[in-house]
């Protein structure tokens, strides 16, 4: 029942029902294009959008902004692959395994999913052992740290998985260099060993992918662990790892077994749980069952699902959502908790608060 | 649909009530100000344009309102009044004088096509159109592509745009956006004083750029604004004051070269970028122009379109 | 004479125009746009073309110069496959035949 309101949501329900977008009307499509926008969902709007039988049906700017995402994200897809490029370049002559992540991992591995997204720097892996390895020979070949405060640097290094981001000068686009997938300081470590030795090598060089559970448990750990400000998004993307990986149906099991040696039962059961309440995610009943018996205890279930359903679907950017707000911030604070011991947390999230906002220069 | 005074105080009304849809070549947008000052100077330069109906979506929607004391922008000083614009929703400049209002619009819309427009490659460039015949002027701000194109203007040519260059990727024509043109420092009074009945706006005096004012584009620019034209001619022009005037035509590979550097989206429209330039620097003439008298120039122009085997290099 | 051979970039999608002679060259994989003198377009298509030694490419010099094949010959092919080098249109092709 609290779940209605979200799925009945018109972006969330674009998501489910493309034909929906040809019943807005004019107030409705700029505030869906709006908050798509802002919220990282408008290249996806736009592959459901522009190949689907209604697109005829939609206003003419309408199916302007829509090529525009698609554009956008099409040219960015061709940014990441031209860095995963230069980089197996770089580390060629390593005997260094290199996982990409995320966005990387999806466009290589020739997922649908990856031109539904903008991805935003190439994030990859490598073993610790060679970690200063692979930094200083990416350094040589060209690439830069981005200029960050002190405290920046020591909490990246220190206490988070990944170095400070690099860029190459000549492309611009970052790049994050990882030694796992979640921080050292968390609560829920998972099992590195584990993950390179299921990674999957892509044809050629010395790149590989997480295996498919493997992903989705990452996609899920992000979003339900780190950030849930582009949630939805990131549960869209959910959805899809889950009906292309789905098909094969030993994936289920695998995905169970990856969850049980990586510790992240919780993560699984809430990924399952979100995708199919709010996108209606094909998942076999026994997955789902199974998924079960890492829920929380009833009155944390109930908790986590009123913040849940507040926090996944993006805010209304013309109305102050006090309630979403409050979901948020709390799950902010939640992500936190799980990445850092307590001594870092408070002096950590005072620092982030007093950062502002930069806006463009004066126009005239 | 000509120019009178009821036409502009009905959409100065709009402008101040719910909002008005202005279609401006390709482009449209809503616009909706905050003041009935406001109202009547974009009235003044907008009455006569095409309007979209209130139910038809827009490419951009654009909101002025007094600037909240946080937003306040304090190197513009500590007690004018201030407005933002909000742009289809977002809020990406400081806050200006109120005063400065319609070069804020004027800029915003510039920004909102640059960042966003991927329909068209886009260059920076004024273009005017003669006979069916399209010239296409690159250059970057502050090059005099406006001041000239303000002077072919004033000589019957058709304004398509005095900003962009709106290259079709599917049919390869030059596409209008026929926007008031933006005059800077002495090029104000040069063309208010070339152009008989030049309907000019007020000169707003401190802008980053200097003192900028708009001519209001020619009422058959706008009439003709649904018309795309072929592109013929690519003048770089390059005002250079006390100078006769020198024109040099320039290599195909040399001008594809320079437009590379004068575009807002070429990059990020890949290989279709790549193939619409390709077409459209393969179809036109070249030339590099130096002037400092604009009659010169426009002369220049005219019979570079009406009789190209008239002109040799100087 | 050691033999060089050289090839497009695995993975690069070439496509170019002629203007004037002059060529442009998009490259799909960096998405940079190349702007090449004649001789340098000519010597890219013939490595596109499957002429991938330095011998062959030498005479394609050689025959848009309209000149006999010589030892200057190899210092002007030199300059070509720098320039392509640098602008990141070709590499060393590993297998030389």
């Amino acid at each position: 029942m609290i779940w209605d309101a979200p799925r009945d949501d018109p972006l969330v329900l674009s998501l489910r029902e493309p034909a929906f977008l040809a019943t807005l009307d004019k107030a409705g499509w700029l505030s869906l294009v709006g908050r798509a926008r802002r919220f990282a969902l408008l290249p996806r709007l736009a592959d459901l959008a522009l190949d689907h039988g209604t697109a005829e049906a939609l206003p003419a700017k309408a199916r302007i902004k829509l090529r525009a995402a698609r554009t956008v994200a099409e040219a960015n897809a061709a940014d990441v692959r031209y860095e995963i490029h230069c980089v197996a370049r770089a580390l060629d002559r390593l005997q260094v395994p290199i996982v990409l992540l995320k966005g990387g991992a999806y466009l290589s591995s020739g997922l649908s999913l990856a031109r539904r997204r903008f991805c935003g720097d190439l994030d990859i892996m490598v073993p610790k052992a060679h970690l200063a390895e692979v930094e200083a020979t990416l350094l040589k070949a060209g690439w830069q740290h981005a200029e960050l405060s002190d405290y920046d640097d020591r909490y990246y290094r220190q206490w988070m998985h990944e170095l400070p981001p690099m860029v190459h000068p000549d492309r611009g686009l970052a790049l994050d260099l990882h030694h796992t997938i979640h921080p050292p300081t968390a609560r829920h470590k998972p099992n590195t060993e584990a993950l390179f030795a299921a990674a999957i090598p892509l044809g050629g060089a010395n790149l590989t992918t997480l295996c498919p559970a493997d992903m989705v448990l990452h996609a899920g750990l992000h979003l339900f662990n780190e950030e849930i400000i582009l949630g939805l998004s990131d549960l869209a993307d959910v959805h899809d790892l889950l009906t292309e990986f789905g098909r094969d149906a030993a994936f289920w099991d695998e995905l169970r077994a990856r969850a049980r040696i990586h510790g992240l039962g919780r993560v699984l059961y809430y990924l399952l749980r979100y995708a199919r309440i709010l996108l209606d995610t094909p998942i076999p009943e026994r997955a789902l069952q199974a998924s079960a018996q890492a829920a929380p205890r009833p009155p944390l279930q109930l908790l986590m699902d009123w913040l849940f359903v507040n926090a996944l679907v993006p805010p209304s950017l013309e109305r102050w959502q006090p309630l979403r707000a409050v979901a948020v911030w709390l799950l902010y604070v939640r992500s936190h908790w799980l990445r850092m011991p307590l001594r870092l947390l408070i002096p950590h999230l005072s620092r982030k608060a007093l950062r502002r906002q930069a806006k463009v220069a004066t126009p005239v | 649909m000509s120019l009178n005074a009821a036409t502009s105080e009905a959409l100065a009304g709009d402008l101040l009530d719910k909002g008005a849809s202005l279609r401006i070549g390709v482009i449209s947008i809503d616009l909706r100000v905050d003041s009935a000052t406001t109202a009547r100077e974009v009235a003044n330069l907008y009455a006569g344009y095409p309007r979209e109906g209130p139910g038809t979506l827009c490419d951009h929607t654009f909101a002025i309102r007094e600037a909240w004391l946080r937003q306040r922008n304090y190197y513009r000083g500590l007690f004018t009044r201030q407005v933002v614009i909000k742009i289809d929703g977002e809020q990406p400049f400081l806050a200006v004088p109120r005063a400065y209002t319609v070069p804020l619009v004027e800029s915003a819309m510039n920004w909102a096509i640059a960042m966003e427009n991927l329909e068209y490659l886009i260059l920076h460039a004024a273009v005017a159109e003669r006979n069916g015949q399209v010239v296409l002027m690159p250059g970057q701000s502050g090059s005099g592509k406006s001041t000239l194109c303000a002077a072919l203007a004033g000589c019957g040519w058709r304004l398509l745009s005095d900003e962009f260059g709106l290259i079709g990727l599917a049919d390869g024509r030059i596409h209008p956006h026929p926007r008031p043109i933006s005059l800077k420092n002495d090029s104000i009074k040069l063309i208010a004083d070339r152009i008989s009945g030049a309907h000019m706006s007020p000169t707003y005096p401190e802008t980053t750029k200097g003192r900028v004012a708009y001519l209001r584009a020619p009422e058959e620019s706008v009439r003709r604004a649904h018309e795309p034209g072929a592109a013929a001619l690519i003048v770089f022009p390059k005002y250079q004051g006390g100078a006769d005037l020198k024109l040099a035509p320039l290599g195909k590979a040399k001008s594809f070269q320079l437009l590379m550097g004068n575009n807002t989206n070429y990059r990020r429209l890949m290989r279709r970028g790549f193939e619409a330039l390709s077409d459209v620097v393969e179809r036109c003439r070249h030339y590099e122009m130096s002037y400092s008298s604009l009659d010169h120039a426009v002369a220049c122009i005219e019979t570079l379109l009406d009789e190209p085997r008239a002109l040799h290099s100087a | 004479m050691v033999m060089q051979c050289w090839r497009t970039i695995a993975g690069d999608e070439l496509t170019w125009r002629s203007l004037e002679g002059d060529y442009v060259v998009y490259a799909a994989l960096s998405g940079h746009t190349h702007v090449l003198d004649i001789l340098s377009g000519e010597v890219l298509r013939a490595i596109l073309e499957g002429q991938h030694g330095s011998e062959a490419l030498e005479e394609v010099v050689a025959r848009f110069l309209e000149v006999p094949v010589g030892s200057e010959l190899a210092a002007t092919l030199k300059t070509v496959i720098d320039r392509l080098k640098s602008a990141g249109l070709i590499e060393e092709h590993p297998d030389c035949r």
